[in-house]
């Protein structure tokens, strides 16, 4: 018996990442035996065909369309390293700017450096004015930190705001239990306390 | 903190056997009896590691599919806690407390123990990374925060080396100046922890009468701009030789004993120093909470009867649980409350 088509369809799903080959082969049989998954497939593959990633920002544009994020009037931009970060704090309905899709971060291990990152369009979208500041959403990692400097070497000539995230003591944790950088990050990143009563 | 009893079911040569221990153990028996596997089975349930191999499948019986090693420990005079290492021949390991799963960090954090064995002559006349580790050691029993300095820097380490590989140099800078706070910070842990062996040191020989007086010499910089003036300079050679040339994981740590550099002293000056720092570290982690186990394995070897004599009344005056190995029962007076385990 061939299993050439199998073979095919589960080499094409586990270039999706989060699957593995057990995944795949499960979805696989299943689009060969279930119409409705068939049909949700054509769905998407028909929605995909009508955008593009957006060559500024990093997210999409549908056809012919300006890009849903850059495209209107923004004073803040928020620097994010990919697609699920953006979603974290869009869930928090904290931000009503726009958003710039790094597309990784600076880590030699992965193969990715300056040069691969979507940050030159982030230079130009800030020399084309308007924006007030970038608030950098990135990780407090090596490779994060190492981002934040490279960007802010970039940036700096452009006198642009520059921000980054805090990093201090999550909701409802108490202060003796966390470890003593939380607690530094905290209080090097302390905010003035408003009064919160009405005027 | 003590080691109530432990059990062995496969662990290298033993299908299975069991004791109680006391505060005070003395394990005799004549080479390949087993002396060191004991040692090795009561450092693995309080720390989830071997201090003879990185391969557990190693520990492992001929012929058995599995292995483990279980304890009960007694953390005060009411508190105990049911440990379990296993091991297969996968090479997979399992760590059970109380019967749930814990990981080996948290275990170590939850049982401090000092391992003092025949190669910690190389600690003090061996190469800078046995040094720089047992600094390291002592730094983290200070405060457990220490790993999440060491963890991001051995991290900055890699991804590095792969950028000097990849004959790329985009980002070197940018990974440096991410590096700098963190390698003044390690520098600082671990003069801080030098500090507080030798002086903890200089007490364990004034005890023992002997005049074996330790330092302790680290790079000095610790400033910001100061480690971004070296990672600067070194930048060019790096790029060319394609590796580190500079950073904590490389810094020299010179040991001297009685004003000279410790490998230039006799051995049994060497292993004696080893003991001594061991008894220091065993010291400082007794202030830092629960008191350590320490686990002693044939580390007389190399030591004159007199250092000998010495050496036992330090480590039967630690008031811990002491485990300890020796190849010859005429070795010492070992006075009426050390349990004896003959093989």
């Amino acid at each position: 018996m061939d299993h050439g088509i199998i073979r095919q369809l589960v080499r094409s799903l586990r270039a999706l990442p989060g699957v593995n080959q057990r995944q795949a082969e499960r979805i696989a049989f299943t689009l060969l035996q279930d119409r409705t998954a068939r049909a949700a497939l054509d769905e998407i593959v028909s929605t995909l065909s009508l955008t593009d990633p957006c060559p500024r920002c990093g997210w999409f544009i549908e056809r012919e369309q300006p890009c849903a994020n850059c495209g209107g009037e923004h004073s803040v931009i928020c620097v994010v390293e990919n697609f699920s970060d953006l979603l974290g704090i869009e869930r928090t309905g904290q931000f009503a700017g726009s958003y710039h899709l790094l597309g990784g971060l600076i880590a030699p291990l992965e193969g990715t450096l300056p040069e691969d990152l979507n940050a030159e369009p982030l230079r130009e979208r800030v020399e084309a004015g308007g924006i007030a500041e970038v608030i950098l959403a990135l990780p407090a990692t090596i490779e994060g930190e190492a981002t934040i400097h490279y960007l802010h070497e970039l940036l700096a000539p452009t006198g642009v705001t520059l921000t980054r995230i805090a990093r201090g003591i999550p909701s409802g944790s108490k202060v003796e239990y966390l470890d003593r950088k939380t607690v530094g990050n905290a209080i090097a990143e302390r905010v003035k306390v408003s009064s919160g009563l009405s005027e | 903190m003590r080691i109530k009893n432990i059990s062995l079911r496969n662990f290298r040569k033993f299908t299975e056997i069991s004791f109680d221990l006391s505060t005070r153990v003395v394990i005799l028996g004549p080479n390949g009896s087993g002396k060191t596997t004991l040692a090795e089975a009561g450092a693995l349930v309080l720390g989830g590691r071997s201090f003879r191999t990185a391969d557990l499948k190693e520990c492992i019986r001929e012929g058995a599919p599995y292995a483990f090693v279980k304890a009960v420990l007694l953390l005060d005079d009411i508190t105990e806690n049911a440990v379990t290492v296993g091991m297969d021949r996968k090479g997979q390991r399992k760590i059970l407390r109380d019967e749930r799963s814990v990981t080996r960090r948290s275990l170590v954090a939850a049982h401090p123990f000092v391992v003092c064995t025949q190669e910690d002559i190389d600690m003090v006349a061996g190469s800078p990374k046995r040094r720089r580790d047992f600094l390291d050691k002592i730094a983290m029993g200070h405060d457990r925060d220490y790993i999440d300095i060491l963890t991001p820097y051995l991290r900055f380490v890699k991804q590095k080396s792969a950028l000097l590989k990849s004959g790329r140099s985009g980002g070197l800078t940018h990974l440096n100046e991410a590096a700098v706070p963190l390698i003044g910070e390690i520098r600082r842990r671990r003069r801080m922890a030098a500090d507080a062996v030798t002086a903890r040191f200089a007490g364990v020989a004034d005890r023992a009468s002997v005049d074996i007086a330790a330092e302790i010499r680290l790079p000095s910089e610790t400033d910001d701009g100061e480690i971004r003036a070296r990672l600067r300079e070194r930048a060019a050679r790096e790029k060319e030789r394609g590796c580190l040339l500079y950073g904590p994981h490389l810094d020299e740590v010179h040991l001297s004993l009685k004003g000279r550099a410790a490998r230039l002293s006799s051995s049994g000056e060497i292993a004696f120093g080893a003991f001594c720092l061991r008894i220091a570290e065993a010291s400082l982690l007794q202030d830092g909470g629960w008191p350590p186990v320490f686990i002693a394995d044939e580390i007389f070897s190399f030591m004159d009867a007199e250092r000998r004599a010495k050496a036992w009344s330090l480590l039967d005056e630690l008031p811990i649980q002491t485990i300890s190995t020796f190849h010859r029962e005429k070795e010492h007076r070992w006075g009426s409350a050390v349990q004896m385990i003959k093989l």
